[in-house]
């Protein structure tokens, strides 16, 4: 929620460079919504092959498709967090108004982090469901 | 893995795509994890841990982007906000008095919910709330009520806003005020074009959509005081964005709040319902942005294995006329469509497709006009995809509110919608000027 409000906000403003700060905060509540959407299953998958399996195998296929997010959003904290660490290294800043690149990165980590758990927990709950 | 070639190369990436969709897991990972592989085994490991450093950075901060969650905040304010009910009630007190009249009043209705919608879904849904209760107690046949409105729900992406004209705006770096203006006449064609097919269809069978009866002046002049905020709605929004006033991202946050102010001022929004609009446009969010992250990382892997290059030339030098090669691109799409959501596939093949396109000469266009007049040509194709058989997701949403009404007895009545839908492409591939020329009086 606060995600979409923060971009609505920014949106009108009549600043120098406030685009900049659009950019940066869009990017950060942009990947905020990934886990909101995962713990409501909203990603969307392609049901069309396995509409005459059994609910078993679905909810097996289900878990590894979860496991496949968490290892893929894993791999993707993982190295954001490192592009934090080398954009920080390197002083990087916007062109206008001179904010610190790596903030961007460094707040959108957690938010790929918790996009993995959100996989574990989805995972967890198809295995269960079975 | 040079030794087979781009296009080998390619193909696995994709074949690799299309097992692991079969096997449900989410699409945009589906993408990700043949991408990341390829690009690892094309390239190394290591040009792979640094390729992903940014990548997602790189794409969740382009700034045409912002308009995207924005404009799906408007749709949701829209939805919630009670705006279909009046549009329909409107349409309907004017026409609905005719043969098949209250069918074509939804077609209406979801043509003006799509000027301030950038989503088919939620305009079939919205609008499917509203009609089909009206026209089933009418006495109107499930099968034209809902292949009606799951044909007239892909009014809503097609005329604009439209979230997947943004993205393809975006993939091939095209203004997208000019895809929007480009997308106004073909939206229109295509509303009139299901208002024939609907006056065809009850012709021939005119026990399925009897008229009924008509609506006074003082009821109509009522209703279309209710029906204001969706006129003022798009007037601000689009004419800002065409009168210089703002851009498109600032013209959506300025519909967002707009669209919020109507829904509470008609007192159809509470403090429940907005959160639950911030949320359901967060969601959507999520989902199309992954998508991004995705298709980003296979058509890296793609672009690596030369594939997209190594295609346009085996386009060129194939000697086809241009355009039965566009002819075959969409006819790859509908294919496609079977089995991919739109802006999945838009993702996916749009960087692949379109350098070979951009390498046709086709009325001697230049490349800004190519580029809208194939952005158009491809909307309308994944439109199709939305309706036809074997998924077509808009039939699920309407099926969802009509479970008396045989998914294969709607699949029956679109086809007159399809074949409305095909006269439309056809129109748009032999008279490009349908697209352009509004494109260009408004964004010269």
């Amino acid at each position: 929620m606060s995600a979409a409000s923060i971009i609505g906000r920014f949106a009108g403003r009549p600043i120098q460079g406030d685009f900049e700060l659009v950019q940066l905060g869009c990017a950060v509540a942009i990947s905020f919504c990934l886990p909101y959407c995962q713990l409501r299953r909203g990603h969307i998958i392609v049901d069309f092959f396995t509409v005459r399996a059994s609910e078993r195998t679905r909810g097996a296929l289900d878990t590894v498709g979860a496991l496949l997010l968490a290892l893929v959003m894993a791999l993707v904290a993982w190295r954001t967090g490192a592009g934090a660490l080398a954009m920080k290294a390197s002083n990087e800043t916007s062109m206008i108004m001179g904010v610190p690149v790596w903030y961007a990165y460094a707040l959108m980590t957690p938010a790929f982090v918790l996009t993995a758990a959100a996989g574990l927990d989805t995972a967890l709950q198809s295995w269960r469901a079975r | 893995m040079s030794s087979i070639g781009g296009l080998g190369a390619g193909l696995a990436l994709f074949a690799g795509m299309l097992v692991l969709m079969a096997m449900r897991t989410p699409i945009a990972i589906a993408m990700f994890v043949p991408g990341a592989v390829g690009y690892a085994l094309l390239a190394s490991p290591d040009a792979l841990f640094n390729h992903l450093k940014g990548a997602a950075f790189a794409r969740y901060s382009a700034f045409d982007l912002s308009v995207i969650p924005l404009f799906l905040l408007m749709g949701q304010f829209a939805t919630h906000g009670g705006l279909s009910r009046a549009l329909f009630g409107l349409a309907n007190a004017l026409i609905g008095h005719l043969r098949g009249g209250m069918a074509m009043a939804a077609v209406l209705a979801c043509a003006a919910f799509g000027a301030i919608c950038g989503s088919s879904v939620a305009t079939a849904a919205t609008v499917t709330q509203v009609a089909l209760p009206e026209m089933r107690r009418h006495n109107y046949s499930g099968r034209l009520a809902t292949a009606t409105l799951a044909a007239g729900g892909t009014l809503g992406i097609l005329i604009p806003p439209s979230v997947v004209l943004v993205v393809y705006g975006i993939l091939t770096e095209q203004n997208i005020a000019r895809l929007f203006a480009a997308a106004f006449i073909p939206g229109i064609i295509a509303a009139a074009l299901y208002l024939a097919a609907i006056s065809i269809y009850v012709r021939l069978h005119p026990d399925q959509g009897p008229a009924s009866e008509r609506h006074s002046k003082a009821e109509r002049i009522a209703l279309l005081k209710a029906v204001w905020p969706v006129a003022a709605i798009f007037l601000i929004v689009f004419g800002g964005i065409y009168g210089g006033l703002f851009t498109p991202t600032e013209g959506a946050a300025v519909g967002a709040a707009s669209a919020m102010f109507a829904g509470l001022a008609r007192r159809e929004l509470d403090a429940a319902a907005i959160r639950e609009c911030f949320l359901g446009a967060a969601e959507t969010t999520g989902m199309i942005f992954l998508i991004f992250l995705g298709a980003d990382m296979l058509n890296a892997a793609l672009a690596l294995s030369q594939m997209p290059a190594q295609l346009a030339q085996a386009v060129a030098a194939s000697g086809w006329p241009p355009l039965a090669v566009i002819v075959a691109i969409l006819l790859f799409y509908v294919l496609l469509g079977c089995v991919m959501d739109e802006l999945s596939m838009i993702v996916l093949t749009i960087p692949i497709l379109f350098p070979a396109v951009m390498a046709l000469d086709i009325y001697g266009l230049d490349a800004t006009a190519k580029a809208i007049w194939f952005g158009i040509l491809v909307l309308c194709v994944v439109e199709v995809g939305l309706i036809a058989p074997p998924v077509g997701l808009n039939v699920y949403v309407v099926h969802s509110y009509a479970r008396d009404v045989p998914m294969s007895d709607t699949y029956r009545g679109v086809l007159s919608f399809l074949a409305a839908d095909t006269v439309r492409i056809v129109l748009l591939l032999s008279f490009p000027a349908i697209s352009l020329w509004l494109a260009k009086v408004l964004v010269p």
